[in-house]
């Protein structure tokens, strides 16, 4: 017998704020979160979604500060946010909760710079805070102390759908094991060279002819590639029989998920990208036991990626059908930028926030729609609606795809 | 006790191994029966200035035996040393994966406990000439689940789980609970690590948790001993081919073992240091043995995560004797690591390999250099020789840094058809 699983507790921390309603709220009202920064001191710049560290680190912990990696500290805030939220009291058996936490690229910040310690002064001088600070499940790690939860506690790295792996493996903890709740999300910090580097071969925005406006700019005519954001989403998967147990305030259940995963460059995968991404959405709604006709909003990857939010605009026509002109659709890479170990989540929370406002966001950027992606009902201004099956698509530039489906309860 | 519905059985089909102290099965098992250390004077790039100047090196591994040159020289070492593992185990299980049907069935799901950083210092190692193995370095920190999934044209789920020394046996817990959740049929699971580098050695050594017997390699390694001074790092992979029973009895695919019970819990202490308490540890073993329907009398042999620092060692045999009770001077406990190292995020997996074959062969390896236990270790660690006795069940510890733990407890299969035992 499946047991119901349900989100009570949400966190985030992104370009546009830490917090969920200040996300929301900024999101909504259009506010740009892609500027050009200067990523490192040899004076590279480049467009980025980057945290405001000042309205960070209000909410750190004390004796965390300065003492764990960035990508920690993200998770540290949205974990603890999402926890709160969620009211978990003191009499919640502190064995029954885990802590799954996804990033792709770790702790590369203190990684980097004790390269530098090593080669220019030695090993003795490397930090020794350099081990514990970069594993991949540093941040798990970090919330479990932070929060006391000696649940499983695993740090998955699915490039960028690490967050939704660790969503969709907490789903399995919770349906499998005696475990009341998760915390659950993703986190990242990979605003540095080297990551910028690697990323422009995958489709990383280029400036062309300091057309400013096309940086993030989801199913736009002038996109030119995702742009990369950093920060953390966090939700709280709970068993719905604790949830009513304890009166907890819930978001939204989380019905299902699909996977699949094409490598166009070098897999040999026999399938193609566009069927593998079909298979993913078709295979939510199947493990969600939900008609796509009765799919009332798609949260869509929408990477401002040139082939991406094409192909992806192709996937959703060819799942929904008559359908795809009446379902709204929209991206929050616009503003947020593409978060790659933190997005899914990030994603995941505005989701289910839709089904708390009972307004649909609109893709922030978005002018011209590009032809196309025209065969979608792309949603330019914030809309109100009572949504009540939402799906949630991450399509990442890796091959990894994932989609989450979502129901008002 | 909370399903009421009989879980599905996940079995071991296929083992590929490479480690330091032998690659293929027969190699590796041979060493262990007879005790065999793999830990030398590391001699890949400068240890000067470090205190810890010994480690468990995989001896001539040839990449090119595995994959395409040119793969070869994209990848880091743990993806080389993933893949080829996996490969093996692949041979190893008979599956004729090429003409699989239903590859959005076959999942991935792989431990390394240390990816980001063991990628950049192979890199700059390379790039500062500090690097005797190879000229090029990797071109991209491809993620190694890919990888595999890449190599097989695999589009099922694929993942990394890393919890530094426990990734390999999570890896292979959550593998087993994706087979049981009905999302995959076959998973290519197991745990790998390359750590045998010039940042990788210097953050260890600056937590002070390595041996530093420079002069006598061989005996560095000393799991429960009295003079043992902190674990000695090594690289390996392990991999493995689970499936569910059926689909395994299907193809006829000899089967080593049921992966029977995983267990796994998080101190919630600190981020290096075990918690004092051996509560959650306990909770670990506890939680994997119920998981497989057993009583602490059905554990035959428990593989120690036995790393040979002071606090695991002592803790972990505390815990052993909460879980335990009296019976814990009855079963027999040993600690591999003794011959082979800290694999790391691999040791869960090779750890797991050796259990399965402690049950097939009939054999419990040893624990070396056992020459005079530490007062608090006083149990029936194997000391020195293997020891010939039927082993139906292995339980195996894996606690990583994070306060991460990890039980998977092993059972052999009887077939169900015609009561043939494997």
């Amino acid at each position: 017998m499946k047991k119901r699983i349900v989100v009570t507790g949400l966190g985030i921390v992104s370009p546009l704020g830490t917090g969920v309603s200040e996300n929301w709220n900024r999101y909504i009202s259009g506010m740009p979160g892609i500027k050009e920064f200067q990523i490192n001191d040899n004076g590279l710049r480049a467009f980025a979604g980057k945290v405001d560290d000042h309205e960070l680190e209000t909410f750190v912990p004390e004796d965390k500060k300065g003492k764990i990696d960035r990508f920690s500290s993200f998770a540290l805030v949205a974990a603890k946010m999402a926890f709160g939220d969620a009211k978990i009291g003191n009499d919640f058996n502190r064995e029954k909760i885990g802590v799954f936490i996804g990033s792709a690229y770790g702790g590369l910040n203190i990684i980097e710079k004790q390269i530098k310690m090593l080669y220019s002064e030695g090993p003795r001088k490397v930090h020794p805070l350099l081990m514990q600070n970069s594993l991949t499940n540093a941040p798990s790690g970090e919330v479990a102390i932070e929060l006391d939860l000696k649940g499983p506690n695993i740090g998955f790295s699915c490039g960028a759908c690490s967050s939704e792996y660790s969503i969709i493996q907490a789903f399995n903890v919770l349906q499998q094991r005696d475990i009341d709740a998760m915390v659950a999300g993703g986190t990242e910090a990979p605003l540095l060279s080297g990551v910028f580097e690697e990323l422009k071969p995958k489709g990383l925005f280029q400036e062309n002819d300091g057309r400013v406006n096309s940086a993030s700019c989801p199913f736009d005519r002038e996109r030119n590639g995702f742009v990369l954001g950093e920060g953390a989403g966090m939700v709280v998967l709970e068993t719905l029989s604790s949830a009513e147990k304890r009166g907890a305030d819930i978001y939204g259940e989380f019905l299902g998920f699909g996977t699949s995963y094409h490598n166009s460059v070098c897999g040999n995968q026999k399938n193609s990208s566009f069927d593998s991404k079909v298979l993913c959405t078709e295979q939510a709604l199947e493990f969600a036991s939900i008609d796509s006709s009765k799919v009332d909003y798609v949260n869509a990857s929408g990477i401002s990626g040139i082939k991406e939010d094409r192909e992806e605009s192709e996937v959703i026509k060819s799942v929904f059908g008559r359908e795809a002109q009446r379902i709204p659709v929209s991206s929050t890479k616009g503003s947020l930028g593409l978060s790659l170990g933190a997005t899914g989540a990030i994603d995941a929370i505005f989701s289910l926030l839709c089904l708390r406002k009972n307004i649909l966001p609109q893709t922030n950027k978005l002018e011209n729609v590009d032809l196309v992606c025209n065969s979608l009902f792309h949603l330019k201004k914030p809309v109100e609606k009572s949504a009540s099956i939402i799906l949630s698509n991450n399509f990442s530039y890796c091959g990894n795809n994932v989609s989450l489906v979502f129901k008002r309860m | 006790m909370m399903n009421t519905t009989k879980k599905k059985k996940v079995v071991v089909t296929g083992i590929g191994i490479i480690s330091p102290i032998g690659t293929g099965i027969d190699t590796f098992w041979k060493s262990l029966v007879n005790g065999s250390s793999g830990i030398s004077e590391i001699t890949r790039f400068n240890t000067e200035r470090y205190p810890t100047r010994i480690a468990g090196e995989i001896k001539d591994f040839d990449p090119e035996k595995y994959m395409q040159e040119d793969l070869a020289n994209n990848l880091c070492r743990y993806s080389q040393l993933g893949l080829s593992a996996t490969r093996m185990a692949i041979q190893d299980s008979g599956l004729d994966i090429g003409s699989f049907n239903s590859k959005d069935r076959v999942g991935v799901s792989i431990g390394v406990g240390i990816e980001v950083l063991s990628y950049h210092d192979e890199k700059t190692a390379i790039e500062n000439n500090n690097y005797t193995l190879r000229t090029k370095p990797p071109t991209e920190n491809s993620n190694l689940s890919n990888v595999v999934s890449d190599f097989y044209g695999l589009h099922g789920q694929n993942l990394i789980a890393s919890t530094a020394c426990s990734s390999g046996s999570q890896a292979i817990g959550i593998a087993k609970e994706m087979i049981q959740a009905g999302q995959a049929d076959i998973v290519l699971t197991g745990g790998v690590e390359a750590p045998v580098f010039p940042l990788n050695l210097a953050a260890f050594c600056s937590l002070r948790v390595l041996s530093k017997r420079n002069e006598d390699p061989t005996r560095a390694s000393r799991p429960f001993e009295k003079d043992r001074d902190g674990f000695v790092m090594g690289e390996g992979a392990g991999m493995l081919v689970l499936e569910s029973e059926e689909s395994a009895l299907r193809r006829g695919g000899d089967i080593y073992g049921e992966v029977a019970g995983y267990g796994a819990t998080s101190d919630a202490f600190h981020m290096t240091k075990p918690s004092v308490d051996k509560v959650q540890i306990s909770k670990s073993m506890l939680l994997a043995i119920e998981d497989a329907d057993f009583t602490t009398n059905d554990i035959d042999y428990i593989n120690a995560h036995g790393t040979s620092t002071l606090a695991n060692d002592k803790g972990e045999t505390r815990a052993i004797k909460i879980v335990f009770g009296n019976d814990a001077y009855k079963v027999p406990v040993s600690s591999t690591k003794s011959m082979t190292g800290h694999l790391m995020g691999a040791a869960g997996a090779v750890e797991l390999i050796v259990s399965l074959l402690a049950i097939k062969n009939g054999v419990i390896p040893p624990t070396i250099n056992l020459e005079n236990p530490a007062p608090e270790c006083d149990l029936d660690y194997v000391p020195d020789k293997a020891r010939e006795m039927k082993v139906n069940t292995v339980l195996s510890n894996s606690f990583g840094f994070g306060g991460n733990n990890s039980t998977l407890v092993v059972k052999k299969v009887i077939n169900t058809f015609g009561n043939v035992e494997y």
